[in-house]
């Protein structure tokens, strides 16, 4: 952790508010990106991403600066998406809603630009589909490995639990995941 | 030298790209010569490709700009209201934590073990709270039971019409009494889904409740009338007193609440009855009825029956009766003169 973030969330202790509008722009994206991989809903999503900064800045006073802070973050956010699955009880499915147009579409390449027009939406229905027939333990780990490409070791660090722990529920998913995508 | 099951394990984990280079490079050379773990990382690559999305979605820093701005006032609000959380909120807070904490994977075990404890403490509580006694149970238990004697038969019978009676929503089909003695065996038959019918004595506790529940509430006429009848004859006690008012205050036939009024004459008065004589020599819609009121009342000499008998004395649409409650008066309030004089 670098000494200008360290001063940052100093700040935020002591009660800034722009220290904490400011720690809020710079993680903002990345919070808001997960937090829409965890409930595949804009809506939840932007509910999500509230939830887990008034809870970062309620329990700054908390944080011992014995991770990185970020990872901190993203413990709050992941158990922010345990109680959302436990409120929800199900992932709703992809509604673009209102607010579709605060969201921007970047292909990843030009190669999957092209793919985008082609991929087949019952595929993906499929894809959510199985997902939700995961458990909220297993969605997260998947969410956290495949879709931010965290390693293990980190995941284990935001859960606050063993990698070994991590390692499981990654195979299960994965398994799990395999098989009902070849069912379907 | 790795074996071909410890390979298969680091399968998931090169999927992942969680292998070290040194066992990465191992795994490769043996993916070289393993038709089956090839096979294996293939449908995995499938699975990969299946899920890739085409394109992400970024937030807009429009919508970034929003949501922060949300957050800010949740937070001053609450910097507001900091010390007036109401109930509420504080065990939302508290629920929140806790699941939140026990959805975490290395609390699990805890979260099972919990989810047991309060599922023995729950059942615990059932099976002191008398719960297993319902005769609703008790009936799907029984009819899973081949081999009934009749007097448990009767038993289940009885206990099912107690219970019925207390959910409501019964309709007595018929009251038949077999004998004609004072003694006699009353039979209640009961429409709900299918007919229960119930034998048992005046003594009994199901056909008192039963004729009860009749009394007060039967649509029939004919049938309210013989069960307070029936009633009549079993001893006074608060129940059969208790229904013999309502019915007399509320029954919408002159000839029921006469019946009734028939029993409670042959009652020992009770400050409960009084009252009720009371209101019904004041509003009662027939004349008779208030006049076996008002002469209760007076046998009764009750000091406090004086304005009642003043108000019927000069209100009471029935010219007769305004006279007989005047005299009644009259030989009350002389006796008290004489009592001073004395």
């Amino acid at each position: 952790m670098d000494q200008q973030e360290i001063d940052l969330i100093e700040r935020i202790k002591n009660g800034d508010e722009m220290a904490f509008q400011t720690m809020m722009t710079k993680y903002g994206e990345r919070v808001m990106g997960l937090a829409f991989h965890f409930t595949k809903n804009y809506q939840d999503a932007e509910d999500l991403y509230q939830e887990t900064f008034i809870k970062v800045y309620r329990n700054i006073g908390s944080f011992r600066f014995e991770s990185e802070f970020f990872t901190w973050v993203y413990r709050i956010l992941a158990n922010q998406a345990f109680n959302f699955y436990r409120k929800s009880k199900r992932m709703m499915p992809v509604d673009p809603g209102e607010d579709d147009y605060l969201w921007e579409t970047i292909p990843d390449d030009e190669a999957n630009e092209a793919d985008q027009a082609t991929l087949n939406a019952s595929l993906r229905e499929e894809i959510d589909r199985a997902l939700r027939q995961l458990s909220s333990q297993q969605r997260v780990v998947f969410i956290l490995k495949h879709y931010e490409g965290k390693k293990i070791k980190d995941i284990a660090a935001i859960l606050d639990c063993t990698e070994g722990t991590v390692k499981r529920y990654l195979f299960r998913a994965t398994r799990k995941l395999q098989n009902l995508l070849v069912k379907a | 030298m790795k074996t071909h099951k410890q390979f298969e394990s680091m399968l998931m984990l090169y999927f992942h790209n969680e292998l070290s280079a040194k066992d990465e490079a191992q795994f490769k050379k043996h993916l070289a010569e393993c038709p089956e773990c090839t096979g294996a990382l293939r449908r995995m690559n499938d699975l990969k490709q299946a899920l890739e999305h085409p394109s992400r979605a970024v937030p807009s820093p429009v919508l970034i700009e929003r949501a922060n701005a949300k957050v800010m006032r949740t937070i001053r609000q609450t910097k507001k209201r900091r010390f007036k959380w109401t109930f509420f909120g504080i065990l939302d807070e508290i629920q929140d934590a806790l699941t939140g904490f026990l959805a975490q994977p290395r609390y699990q075990l805890v979260s099972i073990g919990i989810t047991f404890i309060i599922g023995i403490f729950v059942g615990k509580l059932w099976l002191s709270s008398g719960l297993r006694h319902d005769p609703g149970m008790l009936a799907n238990f029984v009819n899973y039971q081949v081999a009934l004697t009749d007097a448990e038969k009767e038993q289940l019978q009885k206990a099912m019409a107690n219970y019925l009676i207390q959910s409501g929503g019964v309709e007595i089909a018929d009251l038949i009494q077999s004998s004609t003695d004072d003694n006699g065996m009353v039979e209640v038959n009961l429409k709900v889904d299918r007919d229960i019918a119930i034998k048992g004595g005046l003594d009994d506790p199901t056909i008192l409740n039963m004729l009860q529940y009749s009394a007060r509430y039967d649509q029939d006429r004919s049938r309210r009338l013989r069960a307070i009848k029936l009633l009549a004859k079993s001893p006074q006690n608060s129940r059969n007193e208790s229904t013999m008012i309502s019915v007399l205050l509320n029954d919408s036939d002159p000839e029921v609440r006469d019946q009734a009024m028939d029993a409670l004459e042959s009652y020992d008065l009770t400050p409960q009855i009084i009252d009720a004589f009371k209101t019904i020599a004041l509003r009662d819609s027939s004349s008779e009825i208030r006049r076996r009121a008002v002469k209760e009342l007076y046998q009764s000499a009750d000091e406090t029956i004086v304005p009642i008998l003043a108000l019927i004395a000069t209100n009471d649409p029935d010219s007769t009766l305004r006279k007989t409650a005047q005299n009644y008066l009259d030989v009350i309030v002389g006796k008290s003169n004489q009592q001073v004089l004395q």
